[in-house]
């Protein structure tokens, strides 16, 4: 166990440092930055000032060091356009996002996993067609589309749910449905895919022919083993609701990282760009980290491999 | 003579190619079908948008603001779909719009699986470090926010209808690579690889005439859900605003030009994303279809 585990954290180290390289050096690819800063209409020399200012003149080498470094301490920089650490920008966005994300996960498990196991067990069955249809229709719609439709029928017309803001846990219904539909077909297929598995495997045959009810059949031996993929791609899920949820955030006018980063894209504020891909990069590897620790907790086969 | 085997004569029956197969089961396979049908119309609209736009999708009539759909009150077969807050026909700011959509999904799809076809082919065969350095790779990728990086890239680079197809192409390939390199694995262990090695044929030869046609199947799975993917983002881009430019016709600038009006006008939100979801399950039914009738064993 000790061994995998220090093998699968060397390799997650890998992956953040090569990910704030890719960060750092995405937003360099705009061109002078400088130039940028100063303005169309901006003299030369006043471009120079502002190199020098934001250290812009230094090696690319020397510049990733600085930040990397500071980075690790918890020092983002600050933001060019508020001059606020970029640090206290993300953390007071972050529970917006966060909770808007962990509700979606929550909510499309509570849906995916139940439909998953019944249209495996009633195979072709209504049930099936019905999960199948809705995986169809969940992967084919426009995210921003189905939260506009959504907004039309239960903010206007229905008049039950706010349309925008994050005031009350009811400001979050309609975003969390929206983001759901983004991982809920996954989750579905997945659980479908590996209860069908698990149910023709030999070890279910046998447990049927010791006479197990059902229910223990069902829960204890296949579900068990349908759920490793699952877990793995929940974690993974985690991840990209936090970095997906920008649509989601813009059209609820939601105060997150999604609409912190597109308002930083947009007025080309790098340090805070840079920073969010880097955070949201860091979890996601953390997240993976986790689940495949738990798996290993659950399936021996994977440590020992 | 009567008491000859009856059954004999049956083996003189010729066995139906594979082709032919296909072909019997594609003719009862109803998602197939349908799937093959709408990439169908949507290739026809893309193509011969010119021809089939009722009228230029660009000029304003600000007198005929906001005008019905043909089945409201007022209505008219002028504007079938009505128009918009500019006074522009919806129905042929659609259709042209399916030019935007086609080349972006398609050319996303094709270069994604091209490039992500290579990496998951020399990963899977050569095996190694090779192979321990594109997994690598793939969990960069897989760790970093595919959306964010994609406006970001955006804002840099413009949203022209080749960046923004390059752009989606850089974030696509880490599936095509998944499953090539495991469907190469399970491939090269076969004896007909063993037998191309021994009689000396070269590696590019293996990759692309002896592994190449063998996983090709999988590879027309991924690029049809990728190039659902890739059309659902490209409109998300363009409602965001850093997508595809206005006034050019992309259908996520429709949803997004008719979010003004959209409480009292909700056909013109409902009309374009109804078109892109149609279109993407159109896309995904044609690709599992070809699956279906290519692979023998079908699904499961």
């Amino acid at each position: 166990m000790w061994r995998y585990f220090v093998k699968r954290l060397g390799i997650a180290l890998l992956v953040v440092v090569t990910v704030s390289i890719i960060s750092f050096g995405l937003l360099r690819l705009s061109g002078d930055l400088a130039q940028n800063l100063a303005g169309e209409g901006a003299t030369p020399a006043q471009v120079d000032e502002i190199r020098v200012l934001y250290g812009l003149d230094r090696p690319m080498l020397v510049q990733y060091f600085d930040w990397a470094g500071k980075a690790v301490t918890g020092d983002l920089g600050r933001s060019l356009f508020t001059d606020d650490p970029v640090f206290t920008l993300i953390t007071d966005r972050m529970p917006v996002t966060f909770t808007l994300a962990v509700s979606s996960l929550f909510l499309a498990i509570c849906v995916a996993l139940p439909l998953g196991v019944f249209a495996a067990v009633y195979r072709n069955s209504w049930i099936d067609r019905l999960a199948l249809g809705m995986a169809v229709f969940g992967s084919a719609v426009p995210s921003f589309w189905f939260a506009l439709v959504m907004i039309y029928v239960f903010g206007v017309q229905l008049r039950v749910l706010p349309i925008s803001g994050s005031s009350t846990w009811a400001h979050f219904i309609m975003p969390t449905v929206t983001l759901s539909t983004m991982v809920m077909p996954q989750i579905m297929r997945l659980t479908r895919g590996g209860m069908i598995e698990a149910l023709d495997a030999d070890y279910v045959k046998m447990a049927w022919a010791k006479g197990l009810s059902p229910t223990v059949v069902f829960f204890k031996h296949a579900l068990r083993n349908a759920l490793l993929p699952v877990v793995a791609l929940a974690a993974v899920s985690l991840g990209f609701l936090l970095g997906g949820s920008v649509i989601v955030e813009s059209v609820f006018s939601l105060n997150g990282i999604g609409s912190l980063a597109y308002e930083s894209i947009k007025r080309a504020d790098f340090p805070v760009v840079q920073s969010i891909l880097f955070v949201l990069s860091f979890v996601y590897v953390v997240l993976t980290l986790l689940s495949d620790l738990i798996n290993a907790r659950i399936d021996p086969r994977i440590r020992l491999h | 003579m009567s008491n000859a085997p009856a059954p004999l004569d049956n083996m003189d029956l010729p066995m139906p190619s594979p082709r032919q197969q296909s072909w019997e089961m594609a003719k009862r396979h109803a998602g197939l079908q349908i799937g093959a049908l709408i990439v169908l119309i949507a290739l026809i609209w893309a193509i011969f948008a010119p021809l089939l736009a009722p009228s230029d999708p660009y000029v304003q009539d600000l007198a005929n603001r906001l005008a019905p759909t043909v089945w409201q009150e007022g209505g008219s077969w002028e504007h079938v779909f009505g128009t918009d807050g500019f006074g522009r026909d919806v129905l042929s700011r659609l259709i042209w719009g399916t030019q935007v959509t086609m080349v972006v999904g398609f050319g996303a799809a094709v270069i994604s699986g091209i490039v992500g076809t290579t990496l998951g082919m020399l990963g899977g065969y050569l095996g190694g470090r090779i192979d321990a350095l594109m997994i690598f790779v793939i969990n960069v990728k897989l760790a970093m926010p595919g959306v964010l990086i994609a406006l970001s890239l955006v804002s840099i680079f413009g949203g022209s209808l080749l960046s923004i197809t390059l752009i989606l192409s850089l974030l696509f390939w880490d599936r095509f690579a998944v499953v090539t390199r495991t469907a190469t694995q399970q491939v090269r262990t076969r004896e007909f690889i063993a037998a191309a090695e021994v009689s000396g044929a070269s590696r590019a030869w293996i990759l692309f005439r002896e592994i190449l046609p063998n996983i090709l199947n999988q590879i027309i799975v991924i690029g049809s859900l990728e190039m659902g993917i890739a059309i659902l983002i490209e409109a998300a881009l363009s409602f965001l605003g850093l997508g595809i430019q206005p006034p050019t016709p992309s259908w996520g600038i429709l949803v997004s030009e008719a979010r003004d009006t959209m409480f009292f006008m909700p056909h013109l939100i409902i009309i374009p994303g109804l078109a892109i979801c149609i279109l993407v399950i159109g896309i995904n039914l044609l690709g599992d279809g070809i699956r279906d009738i290519t692979e023998p064993q079908g699904r499961n």
